[in-house]
């Protein structure tokens, strides 16, 4: 029997923009350039904007199925042609099973209302029958934990609560396909995390989803095939990994795990001496490395650049920035006894090292190209430098149970404590 | 393995023709429900007066009515007491004003819900005629104070009363539903309607019998659906003490409110597609 649950074909989405004067958006603007304007002579140019053009996928019953891709990428269209908010302008999709949207938390609830009507309104608005809001009801008022604020109005909550019992409501939405658009941005680190576990407890519980996000460690987490979509045009990927390093790629080039010089040597690294041209983040079997890694990961960098001249105080490496830019570490060829110095030669070498994981913290880092005539000047310097690399540090910090989530400070080490005999 | 829920399969494709699918709407009844008392409840929480504007307006409007036109004006009832006469006008007229007034503005006001979740859009506007009958019950025991003050009798007409109510709302909802699309689409739409209802007001016998109409102008007259509808209402609660507009009259009345419904139920249904893109 087919277990194809969602299976989308050629799905298209066309708006059409008016160039020219403003359109006045009432009825008698309408009927005053009718008047005015019969024939529609000199009429304003309307241009076609494909938000979604020829899409097709299938999702197999049980699948979670993430969709990323910039903004204005058509990502929110698709999930709104899938919920038949809007009509496609061509192709067909074919659902087979209850649908649950969650385009935004909250939609519908009136200022007026108590918390308790809100739930019941919120939920019928979801499409939730009555019976199964009250067999929820107690649920998802723990989950927001908003017991002794129930009767009250919903004006009157902080926003913290508010938006605590928005999800808990949408969080407990039990349809065969979920359809759910980046809401787990929501409330404080706390209850966002509260969010992602019960999104997981979504994904494993066999319901079939499709996952609007930015947020690129969530999607790696909760899905088991990826999409990328680039102004309405999509590509699926079976690997997740490989879907999240092509919307990189594209959309956050600086955010690569591999980078690549273009015709002309980049224009911060103009010098006589050395020419970069590549970067590449390897993992521990020589493959790209994924965009976001546990800290138990080994990590290389590996640099391949070309050496016009050879010369004695010439020192090149790597520097490594945080996410906030600070600048965290440098690491040359030379940082070691002479004797293990590598011997480069002119033309084209490659040199590979292994990054101090175990010093880093949970983040972003970049990792920048870097090279200089030791004590003399500089050949690329890395603050302005584009010559980069970079990948974010998520979980896997420590075997510790107390240590399961990011800690303040510029690194992270894990030192070791012994016992001394106390005096 | 489990088999897929073939119950609820749904094709999505680009949409042809028109339909207006009651059964979607029957399936949606509880959010119908939710929505319309959500509407009610939010009108009449904190505010003092709440239920008792109910009362008020009905009240206010009669007395005017009977000002301008039987003290002023010297408009003669030829049957029940003047204030009876206006009151049984206005009960149905109010009604109709809610409806309209109301649904105009429900969809722009529910913009919010129209972009993000998919329900059909019908329950808006109609949510919004729901809530006005809740202020026409309470008008209608107003009449209720009213006949027993000025001692007027009901006779057996009375029963047909939920049958006038339903043909109040039919005529409401054609005109409700039109404009509602319209003003999805082009926002100036809702301030023609104060202007519609001022002029309607006085060009439906609210304040005077439609049977004091003009025998030549009484056809075109009879194009107003609001003729057929205070006309019936006037007969069930009046006993019929109040003439009418006859029956070639009222038989157009009807027809053009009928129109309006089917026709407004179709735009409404072939605007609908583009309102998450326009609102």
């Amino acid at each position: 029997m087919d277990n194809c649950v969602i299976a989308a074909d050629g799905l298209g989405k066309r708006y059409r923009i008016r160039h020219g004067r403003y359109p006045q958006d009432g009825l008698r603007h309408v009927m005053a350039d009718w008047l005015t304007n019969p024939l529609r002579r000199g009429a304003a140019k309307m241009e076609d904007l494909w938000a979604v053009r020829d899409v097709s996928f299938e999702v197999e019953r049980g699948e979670v199925l993430g969709v990323i891709g910039r903004n204005g990428s058509g990502k929110t269209t698709l999930l709104k042609l899938l919920s038949r908010i809007t009509p496609p302008t061509e192709g067909r999709a074919r659902l087979t099973g209850r649908v649950g949207s969650l385009l935004e938390v909250g939609t519908g609830f009136h200022p007026d209302l108590t918390g308790r009507e809100n739930i019941y309104l919120n939920g019928a608005i979801l499409g939730m029958r009555r019976r199964e809001i009250d067999a929820g009801f107690d649920e998802i008022v723990a989950f927001a934990e908003v017991e002794r604020f129930l009767d009250m109005p919903v004006k009157r909550y902080s926003s913290g609560m508010y938006v605590r019992l928005a999800f808990a409501i949408a969080a407990h939405l039990q349809p065969e396909i979920l359809l759910i658009d980046e809401v787990l941005a929501v409330g404080d680190v706390r209850f966002q995390a509260k969010c992602l576990g019960k999104m997981r407890d979504v994904a494993r519980g066999g319901r079939t989803a499709l996952f609007v996000s930015h947020n690129m460690s969530a999607v790696r987490s909760l899905c088991d095939r990826a999409m990328v979509l680039e102004s309405g045009r999509a590509e699926l990927f079976d690997d997740v990994d490989g879907a999240i390093r092509s919307y990189m790629a594209t959309a956050a080039p600086h955010m690569a795990q591999q980078w690549r010089a273009g015709d002309s040597p980049p224009a911060c690294c103009d010098n006589d001496v050395v020419v970069p041209l590549g970067m590449k983040l390897l993992d521990e079997n020589g493959d790209i490395l994924p965009a976001v890694v546990p800290r138990s990961r080994s990590v290389s960098v590996e640099l391949d650049f070309e050496l016009k001249r050879l010369d004695r105080f010439l020192t090149l490496g790597v520097a490594v920035y945080d996410a906030t830019g600070n600048y965290l570490f440098h690491s040359l060829q030379t940082d070691g006894a002479e004797s293990d110095w590598l011997d480069l030669r002119p033309g084209r070498n490659r040199i590979r090292a292994r990054l101090p994981m175990e010093m880093l913290n949970e983040g972003e880092h970049r990792v920048v190209f870097l090279a200089a005539i030791h004590k003399i000047k500089w050949l690329c310097r890395p603050d302005d430098s584009n010559v980069a690399v970079s990948f974010t540090i998520a979980g896997g910090m420590s075997q510790s149970p107390y240590w399961q989530e990011g800690r303040r400070g510029l690194v992270a080490p894990i030192m070791q404590w012994r016992k001394e005999p106390a005096v | 393995m489990t088999q897929p829920d073939v119950r609820h399969e749904q094709i999505i494709r680009p949409p042809s023709g028109l339909d207006v699918n009651l059964g979607e709407l029957w399936a949606y009844r509880e959010l119908f429900w939710a929505l319309a008392m959500r509407s009610i409840l939010g009108r009449y929480r904190q505010t003092v007066i709440g239920i008792l504007w109910a009362v008020v307006r009905p009240v206010v409007t009669m007395v005017t009515l009977t000002v301008v036109f039987h003290r002023v004006g010297g408009m003669a009832s030829q049957g029940p007491p003047y204030l009876l006469l206006a009151l049984a006008g206005v009960v149905p007229w109010l009604l109709f004003w809610q409806c309209v007034t109301g649904s105009t503005t429900s969809l722009v006001t529910s913009s919010e819900m129209i972009k993000k979740v998919y329900f059909p859009r019908l329950i808006i506007p109609a949510a919004a005629c729901i809530t006005a009958l809740v202020d026409f019950v309470v008008s209608l025991g107003v009449f209720a104070v009213m006949m027993i003050l000025l001692g007027f009798a009901p006779t057996w007409r009375l029963a047909l009363l939920p049958a006038a109510g339903l043909l109040a709302l039919a005529a409401a909802l054609g005109p409700g539903l039109w404009l509602s699309a319209l003003n999805a689409r082009y926002r100036d739409v809702m301030h023609l309607v104060p202007f519609l209802m001022t002029v309607g007001m006085f060009i439906s016998p609210v304040g005077y019998a439609s049977s004091q109409v003009g025998e030549s102008w009484r056809l075109v007259y009879s194009l107003n659906p609001m003729v057929c509808v205070i006309d019936s209402f006037r007969w069930v609660l009046l006993s019929g003490a109040a003439g009418g507009v006859g029956v070639a009259g009222f038989g157009l009345s009807i027809s053009v409110a009928a129109a309006l419904l089917v026709s407004g139920l179709a735009v409404f249904r072939y605007m609908e597609r583009t309102f998450a893109d326009v609102i």
